[in-house]
């Protein structure tokens, strides 16, 4: 695969680069045209940031669902 | 490689680097019809800059010490060193990092060391990857001298300033509610994913799933964050103007 300026990579891949998905081969090749191309590094940036944000949620959502203690929800109907 | 990495054609993008770090690369993101996967849109077609330059000729010119070699070494690598650096490393002192980096490139072809002038691109990541690992050899020895341990060193500072701090947790708040949207399945699937890290082929076959109904899920939830933001940055920009409509 020959990187340049005129040909770049998708969103889906830069999430696997990410991630740490890819192999070292294919690493040489994306990072080599990370380099020179302006639209991959936005696209990683924006991958890297969505990770981030995703892990960041899902932590959140995997919370047990807590619920309003007997006392508390006095307290709440009482305020 | 070859075949197993998408590449498609680019956005095109101005010669000049200023106007390339102002506008740089916005491609839109599409779904393929065959797989789901997005993938970066091409705006505008006919840009062969990258086939045009002449890796070998550039070589030449900053091996017998041209200063325009060296302009065009900067304005191709500048941003994208810096790019590395910065998401490997931080923002901490970037610049001479960056520096460094061009000054080892650039007495390297002087010297001769550059054996393969095609392969200046190869030569320029192997360059910034070495920057990146004698620094982190350095922090990790810095700190173990420092606190005698060895565990839990991390080298990229994340701190975030106030202000991005906020803008990221306005932003796992926008997740946070699109996932508790989802069916409690979906909402496994994408935690297994994102906070577990596991891998889309565990993930698919623990849970009897097609390689495109996961991908759809995730690019769903994508384009759901994605909405979602937008208007909610679209209400915000309401605000003050029904104030002042509802202060007159």
């Amino acid at each position: 695969m020959n990187a340049g300026f005129d040909r770049h990579f998708s969103e889906q891949i830069w999430e696997e680069y990410a991630r740490g998905m890819r192999s070292e081969e294919d690493c040489r090749s994306l990072e080599e045209h990370l380099l020179i191309c302006p639209a991959c590094q936005d696209l990683l940036a924006a991958a890297d940031e969505y990770i981030g944000v995703a892990k960041a949620a899902a932590a959140i959502a995997a919370l047990p669902r807590r619920r309003l203690s007997k006392p508390v929800a006095t307290a709440a109907t009482l305020a | 490689m070859a075949a197993s990495l998408r590449i498609q054609r680019a956005p095109a993008h101005d010669k000049d680097q200023n106007d390339r770090e102002s506008n740089a690369g916005t491609p839109r993101a599409v779904e393929t019809a065959d797989s789901g996967i997005s993938e970066a849109a091409n705006p505008e077609e006919g840009d062969d800059r990258g086939s045009s330059v002449d890796w070998a000729e550039l070589v030449m010119r900053i091996h017998r010490g041209d200063n325009s070699g060296m302009e065009d070494l900067y304005r191709l690598f500048a941003r994208g060193i810096r790019f590395y650096l910065c998401r490997q490393l931080g923002m901490q002192e970037l610049d001479d990092k960056v520096h460094d980096t061009f000054l080892i490139v650039v007495q390297a072809i002087r010297r001769g060391d550059l054996r393969e002038p095609d392969r200046l691109m190869g030569f320029v990541r192997t360059v910034v990857r070495r920057q990146v690992a004698a620094h982190i050899d350095q922090v990790v020895h810095s700190r173990r001298d420092e606190l005698h341990l060895d565990v839990g060193v991390r080298v990229v500072d994340g701190r975030r300033n106030p202000e991005q701090n906020m803008a990221f947790q306005q932003k796992v708040d926008f997740m946070v509610e699109i996932l508790n949207q989802l069916s409690e399945r979906d909402r496994d699937i994408l935690t297994r994913f994102y906070l577990q890290e596991e891998t889309q082929e565990e993930i698919c076959e623990e849970m009897e799933l097609t390689e495109t109904q996961f991908r759809l899920l995730k690019s769903r939830a994508k384009a759901r964050f994605g909405d979602l933001g937008k208007r909610k940055l679209q209400q915000k920009a309401l605000v003050p103007f029904f104030s002042r409509i509802s202060a007159r």
